[in-house]
Formats: C-alpha cells, sequence, structure tokens
C-alpha cells in the first residue's frame, strides 16, 4: 500500500472527519504514535524557558493579554544558580482592597462611552549612566546596553535589567560608577543588580545605585515604591535609603512605600529580618521587623503592624488589591499607574474601598468596580479622572 | 485571599475560573500544559519554530472557545486531543510532506498490529506526558500538579467505592460555595 502525497493528505482529512475504516484508523495511528517517539535534541533550562516564553509573548499579544499575566513569581531567569535569597520586602505607600471582579460583556457595554486612550502601564523606564548617558528601556531593544566600564549591563525581554560582571573584570573603580533607574507614571521595571539582588520598581519611581558594591556594605537609594529580592550576603549588609529612613538588611524579602505624596513611608517584610532606621534626626526612631510586619513612619514615630503582605506586593503581581482603603489613597495609585491627573468634585469623608482588579485592565473596566462598590461616580475626559458624588 | 491558590487548584478548577474571566487561571494552565504540547510536537515536526507556533495557536483557540468547550472527563484528554489535530493538520497542509509520506508507506508495508482504539489512545497520552522527563525540574513539577489531582480523585473514588465524576464536583462545588460567600462578603463591605 505504497501511497502518494495527494492519497496521504485526503487519508489525514478522512481521519479528521471520522470516515476512516477501523483498518486506517489503525495504520494511522500507529503511525502517529511512532512518530511521537522521535528523539529531539537536549534542551537547556535557559533555552526552555525563552521557548516558553516566546510562545507566550505571541499569545498574549494575539489575545489582548499584558504580558505580566503568566505567573509572575516564574518568569525570572535562573542566570544564578546558587544564589540563595536571604529577604524579600516590599517598600509602598499604597494599601490594597480586594474586590472579585466579573469581566462580563454586560460591564462593558456599561462602560463604553467612557474607554478614552488611557492605556494601563507597561515596562518603561529610564536609565542613566554614570556618565551621564541616558537610555530610554522599553519593551523593543533587547540586548547588551553598555559595556565601557567592563560590565555587562544586559536588557532581558519582560522588562528586566540585569547587571553582570564578568570574571575577568576588576570590581575596582565600579562602586564609584552610579545608576540611576526611574519610572514614569504608568511604568514599571525590573533590575537585577551586581550581586543578584532583584528590585522591582513601581510606577513614578527612581532607584539610584552603584554599578558594582564592592566595599563592605551595598547601598541604594529609592524615592516611590520597589519591592526587594536581596541576595544573601553575610559580610555585606544591604542598606536601602529613601528620603525618611533607612531600611537595613543582610537578605530579605521586602516593599518599600515611601512616595513623597503619601505622607509616610511604608515597610513591609515577606521574609528574612530587617531594621527600619529613621533618617536626619538625632536619635532617630528605629524598629526591627519580622515577616509579616509592616512599619509606618509618619512623624517622627514608627507604627508597627501585622499585615497581609500579598497586599503590600499585589501591584509587582499585576494587581491593585485594596482592602479597606481610603479612596483617596486607592485613587492615587491608579492615578499614578495609567497616568491622570485627579479632581474631586464635592465633599468625600471616609470612603473606603475594598477589592482587587488587574492592573493591566482598561480604564474604563477598573472604574467600573469602583463605581459599583462606593456609588460614586467616576468619570475620565482626556488626561483627567473626576470623582464625584 | 483568592489569588494564592491557583498552583493548588485542579485543572477543571481553573478552566472554571478561565472560563469567568480569569486570565491568571489561564495562564497557570499555560504553564502546566505548554511544556508536555511543546515538545510533543516538536517531536512529531521536528521543527522548532513549527512547535512553538502550534502550542500558540492551542492555547490561543483554547483560550478563544473556552465557553463553547466541554471538557467533559479532563483538560488533558481535550489538549492532548487537540494538540494531535493541529499535528495532523500542519501536515496536511505542508507543501512538502514528503519526510511523513515515507514514514508512513514503511509503516503501511510492514503491516501494522491491530490494536484496540482506547488502547492507542491511552498510550498516545503515556507518550506525551513522557515529554515531561525533557523538562527541567521546576517546569517538570508544575506539570505533576495537574497529574496529581486527577491521581487523588482516582484514589478517592476506588477507595470509597463512588463514581471519580461524583468527587471532582463534590470538590468544585465546595470550593464554588467558598468563594461564593468571600466574594458576598467583599462585594457588600
Amino acid at each position: 500500500m505504497n501511497i502518494e502525497e495527494s492519497t496521504f493528505k485526503a487519508l489525514l482529512q478522512k481521519y479528521q472527519d471520522g470516515r476512516c475504516t477501523p483498518e486506517e484508523v489503525n495504520t494511522l495511528e500507529n503511525w502517529y504514535l511512532a512518530e511521537a517517539q522521535k528523539p529531539i535534541p537536549g534542551y537547556s533550562e535557559a533555552t526552555l524557558t525563552e521557548t516558553k516564553t516566546a510562545i507566550w509573548n505571541a499569545f498574549s499579544d494575539r489575545a489582548g493579554f499584558s504580558a505580566t499575566t503568566i505567573a509572575p513569581a516564574r518568569r525570572i531567569y535562573k542566570l544564578y544558580k546558587n544564589l540563595s535569597i536571604a529577604a524579600t520586602l516590599v517598600i509602598t505607600l499604597a494599601a490594597g482592597f480586594y474586590f472579585y471582579t466579573r469581566h462580563e460583556a454586560k460591564n462593558n457595554r456599561l462602560v463604553k462611552h467612557e474607554i478614552v486612550p488611557v492605556v494601563p502601564g507597561s515596562n518603561r523606564a529610564l536609565l542613566t549612566l554614570a556618565d551621564g548617558t541616558k537610555v530610554a528601556l522599553d519593551d523593543y531593544r533587547n540586548g547588551e546596553l553598555n559595556q565601557k566600564s567592563g560590565i555587562q549591563i544586559v536588557k532581558l525581554a519582560d522588562g528586566q535589567l540585569l547587571y553582570r560582571i564578568p570574571k575577568a573584570t576588576q570590581k575596582t573603580g565600579l562602586e564609584h560608577l552610579f545608576n540611576t533607574v526611574q519610572t514614569p507614571n504608568g511604568g514599571q521595571y525590573q533590575l537585577i543588580l551586581e550581586d543578584g539582588t532583584k528590585v522591582w520598581l513601581n510606577a513614578a519611581s527612581s532607584l539610584h545605585y552603584p554599578m558594582a558594591f564592592t566595599k563592605n556594605e551595598r547601598i541604594v537609594e529609592l524615592q516611590g515604591e520597589a519591592y526587594f529580592e536581596v541576595a544573601k550576603d553575610k559580610a555585606r549588609k544591604f542598606l536601602v535609603k529613601t528620603t525618611q529612613q533607612q531600611v537595613t538588611v543582610l537578605g530579605t524579602h521586602f516593599n518599600i512605600n515611601a512616595y513623597p505624596e503619601e505622607g509616610s513611608v511604608k515597610t513591609t517584610l515577606l521574609e528574612g529580618s530587617v531594621q527600619v532606621e529613621q533618617q536626619g534626626k538625632e536619635p532617630g526612631a528605629m524598629v526591627f521587623l519580622k515577616p509579616g510586619q509592616a512599619s509606618q513612619l509618619s512623624g517622627d514615630r514608627f507604627v508597627v503592624k501585622t499585615v497581609d503582605t500579598e497586599e503590600a506586593v499585589a501591584w509587582k503581581n499585576g494587581y491593585f488589591v485594596f482592602d479597606n482603603e481610603d479612596l483617596k489613597t486607592a485613587i492615587r495609585k491608579v492615578a499614578r499607574w495609567y497616568d491622570l491627573d485627579v479632581e474631586y468634585a464635592g465633599q468625600f469623608g471616609a470612603v473606603e474601598i475594598g477589592g482587587s482588579v488587574s492592573r493591566f485592565d482598561n480604564i474604563g473596566q477598573v472604574l467600573q468596580v469602583l463605581r459599583l462598590t462606593t456609588k460614586l461616580n467616576f468619570k475620565v475626559e482626556g488626561r483627567r479622572l473626576t470623582v464625584s458624588h | 485571599m483568592l489569588m494564592n491558590n491557583y498552583t493548588e487548584l485542579p485543572d477543571l478548577e481553573l478552566i472554571q475560573l478561565a472560563k469567568e474571566g480569569d486570565r491568571l487561571a489561564f495562564s497557570h494552565i499555560y504553564e502546566r500544559y505548554w511544556g508536555v504540547l511543546f515538545i510533543h510536537a516538536r517531536k512529531i515536526l521536528a521543527n522548532e519554530e513549527e512547535a512553538k507556533d502550534i502550542v500558540q495557536n492551542l492555547f490561543f483557540a483554547l483560550y478563544s472557545n473556552i465557553h463553547q468547550i466541554d471538557f467533559k472527563t479532563s483538560l488533558s484528554s481535550y489538549l492532548y486531543r487537540a494538540v494531535k489535530n493541529m499535528i495532523l493538520d500542519h501536515i496536511k497542509h505542508q507543501k512538502v510532506v514528503d519526510k511523513y509520506l515515507g514514514s508512513f508507506n514503511q509503516f503501511a508495508e510492514q503491516g501494522v498490529p491491530v490494536t484496540d482504539q482506547e488502547i492507542r489512545r491511552k498510550e498516545l497520552e503515556k507518550i506525551i506526558e513522557a515529554g515531561m522527563h525533557t523538562l527541567p525540574g521546576k517546569m517538570k513539577e508544575v506539570f505533576l500538579l495537574s497529574r496529581r489531582e486527577n491521581m487523588s480523585h482516582k484514589e478517592i473514588a476506588e477507595k470509597l467505592g463512588i463514581s471519580q465524576h461524583t468527587i471532582k464536583s463534590q470538590i468544585s462545588n465546595a470550593i464554588r460555595i467558598l468563594r461564593g460567600k468571600i466574594e458576598t462578603l467583599t462585594i457588600f463591605f
């Protein structure tokens, strides 16, 4: 039964239509089973991760998803296999609510007349190198950025910037060269610093850091909001300085929210341990945090509470999470991400919001949920959001 | 918190969430199955780019049609059937079908043992799932999670002497009721 191309193709069609004889089905299916056991070359983990991401990106572009809905924690490129994370910390000012949203057609109909070209944020930031050169980081140009000082700065896909020092390079001198990454309203970016520490920057934030940490300490300066996963290094403490406070860690996961307009600095610890000290006062207030705790510095005092740490890092995972959040604080979070100016028409007492929504939904969706939960009016015209009764 | 539990939800629960518009749930389905589906397509098509296209098209079709699909037994059997269909479509439309024609003719010439269709279906499932051994540790773990769910349902059903379907729907209902309660609490805060 040696058949030709056209007969074979017709046979495949017959099979898919369910019109084959049992004999034909038997042959075809056994053939397919044999084909399915052909060998393939070995794949490295890195290659497979790249493949996984490439397929997902192509899919999400087509389906209109955002790039970050893929299970976020797993997107990190494992370039430092032996790196242990000693602590995770989030410093944020925004609080989070939960509201469960349903992406139903009827919601879309209601907000149709209000959907304007206001788009959610994306991976955007401005990198300023030690010599003052500015590089606009975005999703379209990957690869090595700068080789002058012997350190590799590589822009990876998915909004990540990686610092790598090749073994041959001398580290001396690099600790005096500083870079700054700044995100605009509606931007976010992730950095992997030379020691392996990962930093996620939220919108309207900036991080100032040396290209290599060489001395006895690792120091960075933050404005705005960032989530840190600090690489363990017993010999070198990691310090995050904001205008009002300084956080000292050995290695931990934490979030710092230090937006000037929020009026207080909130530090949330997920893993590890940190020491939070007030800056600019002698003697300054100080507190140690344990995982699950958050400190808030207002005035000259630290208030420590036990919190749901997932709320503090929700932004990094692609969500707005509001939990009994004051209306204006919640609106500020939304405004920074969608890059809006806010106007309040009238008096708003203690209005509280609860719930959660994806940061990558269009603004109409987000406002609809706010509308439903607060019974207030939200209108967007151009770049202006007006809140009224 | 609702968002934490995706990795522990069984496949059909993720599907239910995805049907309700939960994109993160959908991305977890992708995380679980992309690997074995890609490896399977790669073996048959012997081409990296074509295999990537197949997987992308498969998830796009899943996403687009999710409301109309009745998953009956399991998500995995749906996906394995779908990927085979897409691969056959691809072979059918190829300009150069020689490499498959050659192997098919060889097969036909040698004579093929007559086997039961159900056995072949199970065999294909085993072969596709064996692809997980090609995946690195973490990715393999993610895939195994969905297998574990199926196993535990089977084991429970065997022990209690009731149908697997009953077990699945009991668990699904419990989760749905619980979620409903949480929803009610927060929305009417």
